[in-house]
């Protein structure tokens, strides 16, 4: 089960990538995370909560040693 | 009471959400961070804010930056984690960024990416999802069989064994720190974007004004 859950994050990762790779050269109609992001940050509230979140990442892993 | 609207922006809901997941994980620290930001958004709705162009500064001088996140890393990451040295660090980066995103001015409606957004955002939408559906499914099992976690290692589990040795963590918080960069600068050119369609808009109105007296 540990190879199945391991295996699924590495999954994510990759469609991550590959939506990126789509997205930049094909004709998928698949926005570029940059062009994503930019349009997710026209609302005040998704600045403030996506900041927020990834300063909680870097603290989630070294400053409470989760 | 137009400051409530707020919530019915995805960012508010999605906050509270993760919030009852920090209450049953039982973290004060986390509970707190993400309510506590969750009332920031609310209570910055309802401040009267100027329309501009993203946060102060600009995303110039690239290897200087580059230098500074270098050095940031290799520094913060000779203190292992949890420890003192570590968080004050953290800290210190935290306020920083708060300071930018509360003093920030108002993005100015609709950015120049929306087109290039077109419908394709829900792939992105579904990879998230799915990315957290599970680290959620991972972390429940780990409730339900407590003598079994290994089996069910949420994201924590597979990086925090990395994150021991000083290479590890300057790694980590490279790809971290460059992480925050990249979206400052989006932040900005969302901002610029907004703000010079907004100043167009501006012109175009103020020219149209002139034709008409004329």
């Amino acid at each position: 089960m540990r190879t199945v859950t391991i295996a699924l994050y590495v999954a994510c990762a990759l469609a991550l990538v590959i939506s990126e790779l789509l997205a930049r050269y094909s004709r998928a109609r698949i926005p570029r995370l940059a062009d994503l992001l930019r349009w997710m940050l026209r609302r005040r509230s998704t600045q403030i909560g996506v900041v927020m979140a990834w300063w909680w990442i870097g603290w989630h892993f070294l400053g409470s040693g989760a | 009471m137009s400051r409530w609207r707020v919530w019915r922006e995805p960012a508010v809901p999605m906050l509270l959400a993760a919030t009852v997941v920090h209450i049953v994980r039982r973290d004060v620290f986390d509970t707190v961070l993400f309510a506590g930001t969750a009332l920031l958004i609310t209570w910055d709705a309802g401040r009267a804010r100027q329309v501009g162009a993203g946060p102060p500064g600009r995303a110039g001088h690239r290897w200087v930056v580059a230098a500074g996140m270098t050095a940031y890393a290799a520094i913060v990451a000779l203190a292992p984690a949890a420890t003192v040295g570590a968080r004050a660090a953290m800290i210190a980066v935290g306020l920083a960024a708060a300071a930018l995103v509360v003093g920030g001015p108002r993005p100015a409606g609709s950015s120049g990416a929306e087109a290039a957004v077109g419908r394709g955002w829900w792939v992105w939408a579904a990879i998230g999802l799915v990315a957290c559906l599970w680290e959620l499914s991972s972390f429940i099992s780990q409730q339900v069989w407590p003598s079994d976690q290994a089996s069910h290692p949420a994201v924590s589990d597979l990086v925090g064994p990395l994150l021991t040795s000083w290479f590890g963590r300057f790694v980590f918080l490279l790809l971290w720190a460059a992480a925050g960069w990249w979206l400052l600068a989006q932040w900005m050119g969302a901002g610029r974007r907004g703000a010079d369609r907004h100043i167009a808009a501006a012109c175009h109105s103020e020219t149209g004004r002139s034709e008409a007296d004329r």
